[in-house]
């Protein structure tokens, strides 16, 4: 919008008269603060059942932000349109602020082998570099990005603390932007349409998609993406088959990913007090994989 | 979510739950549809509520962040459906003074008439920025525009409004309008 008008005291008053005057006459309506309240505690209780309903897992694995960082190598070949789509969508998803709801499940040996899941909240601004994730369980039960600088807090038993509840490390990425999984898309994506989808408050298209595998990294990485009319990412489903070491179980874990509350605030705490963190990056160890 | 929580989050609805519904109303021209967004938007505070405590973040600016980021969603999708008011209210009669109740009414009535008509930008830039009292940039961070944008909204609003408040004269309205103390 090119024209810009200012506006002068006269203006300002007279917009703050007729608005308060909107203001304190709105009709009464049906629903009064305290019924407000009612229905969202109503709200909450039903979801809290339906969460007691999926079993939690007992140890988690570290971290989701290794998972999305992983960096494979091949060819792009895609269906354009589809694989536009969704690049473009990672690609705008990761310049908005955002909420995510992580759920990571790793499967280690076999089908049948052991099983773990553990629960990440977090809320990201990849343009800003910063961003906070905490995890139900596990090892790691935090984790805070500002800037060039990301921090981990561990338990009292996670030898990477060296006694301290703090690690510091350089950032090498925010665990959850979207941002990432374009890099890797744009490696050695295909995408193909799956069709018209929907979720809570959005309608869209689901895409399916899958990252050949390099000669180094994971030996699989594939899942789906939901991408709403508005062109972000609100669904997140990926599985990564990790490259089996000699000697080890093999290990495939998925993250499951909802992203919500575009445009929200992300405010990160400061950093711990020196005392409290083992700084990696003063070692000269650049970093360390959360 | 800890008794603490729960206690001070429902301290903030029961003191600031009608403040946000009556913004809302402006917002989207209609108290049923103001109280399905409170409330959805209450859901997500709800949840957020924990971190807020930890960060000190203004409850008010998050709430205030969704209703206006959902309101612009729902908009999306639902702006079609959306019509002016269907009866436009008696007019204040500026000869009886701008004492009276009735006229006060009849005069908020007419500007939400006459907001309800406005573009939802030019309309959202008005409450937020008159009765929100949000600074010019803030306005325009939070509906992802440019300064410059929020200021063309206010002034085409304000004309807009002016025009549909038609011959009852600025003089009337700021006399009744003001006789409660305006903002």
């Amino acid at each position: 919008m090119d024209n810009v008008h200012e506006l002068d005291g006269c203006d300002e008053s007279e917009g703050q008269r007729l608005l308060t005057a909107a203001f304190e006459t709105v009709p009464a309506g049906e629903a009064p603060a305290g019924e407000l309240l009612r229905q969202v505690r109503r709200h909450h209780k039903t979801r809290r059942r339906v969460r007691t309903l999926v079993p939690a897992g007992a140890v988690a694995a570290l971290g989701g932000a290794a998972a999305v960082a992983v960096t494979l190598t091949a060819t792009v070949a895609a269906a354009p349109s589809a694989f536009a789509a969704v690049t473009a969508a990672a690609a705008k998803t990761s310049a908005e602020s955002f909420h995510v709801t992580v759920r990571q499940s790793t499967v280690v040996g076999s089908s049948s082998g052991a099983r773990s899941s553990v629960r990440v909240v977090g809320d990201f601004a990849p343009s800003h570099g910063l961003g906070e994730e905490t995890a139900s369980s596990g090892p790691v039960s935090q984790v805070r990005y500002l800037g060039k600088h990301v921090y981990a807090r561990v338990s009292k038993t996670n030898p990477l603390g060296h006694g301290k509840p703090w690690v510091e490390s350089l950032n090498v990425g925010l665990g959850y932007d979207p941002g990432t999984f374009l890099a890797q898309l744009e490696k050695a994506g295909t995408v193909t349409d799956e069709g018209p989808a929907s979720g809570p408050g959005w309608t869209g298209t689901k895409y399916a998609f899958v990252v050949r595998a390099g000669k180094k990294g994971p030996v699989a990485v594939s899942g789906t993406v939901y991408v709403d009319k508005q062109g972000l990412v609100r669904h997140l489903v990926m599985t990564t088959t990790l490259r089996p070491v000699p000697g080890e179980p093999w290990e495939r874990f998925t993250d499951d990913v909802t992203f919500s509350d575009f445009g929200v605030s992300v405010l990160v705490p400061a950093p711990p007090r020196a005392s409290q963190v083992y700084n990696y990056g003063k070692l000269g160890l650049g970093y360390f994989p959360i | 979510m800890r008794p603490d929580l729960e206690e001070s989050f429902a301290a903030f609805v029961r003191t600031r739950g009608d403040h946000h519904l009556r913004v809302a109303a402006l917002l989207t021209g209609s108290t049923a549809e103001a109280e399905d967004l409170v409330q959805t938007s209450l859901m997500r505070l709800y949840r957020a509520w924990p971190r807020l405590e930890v960060t000190s973040t203004s409850p008010d600016a998050y709430l205030r962040k969704i209703i206006v980021n959902m309101r612009r969603s729902w908009w999306q999708t639902r702006w079609r459906q959306e019509s002016p008011t269907g009866s436009v209210p008696d007019r204040p009669d500026p000869a009886e003074g701008g004492g009276d109740p009735a006229d006060r009414q009849a005069l908020g009535s007419l500007v939400r008439a006459a907001l309800a008509r406005l573009p939802r930008q030019q309309r959202a830039v008005l409450v937020l920025r008159y009765l929100e009292d949000l600074p010019q940039a803030e306005v325009a961070a939070l509906l992802g525009c440019s300064v410059g944008t929020v200021k063309t909204h206010a002034h085409r609003g304000l004309r807009a409004l002016r025009a549909s408040l038609g011959d009852l004269g600025p003089f009337a309205v700021n006399e009744i309008a003001g006789s409660r103390g305006g903002a």
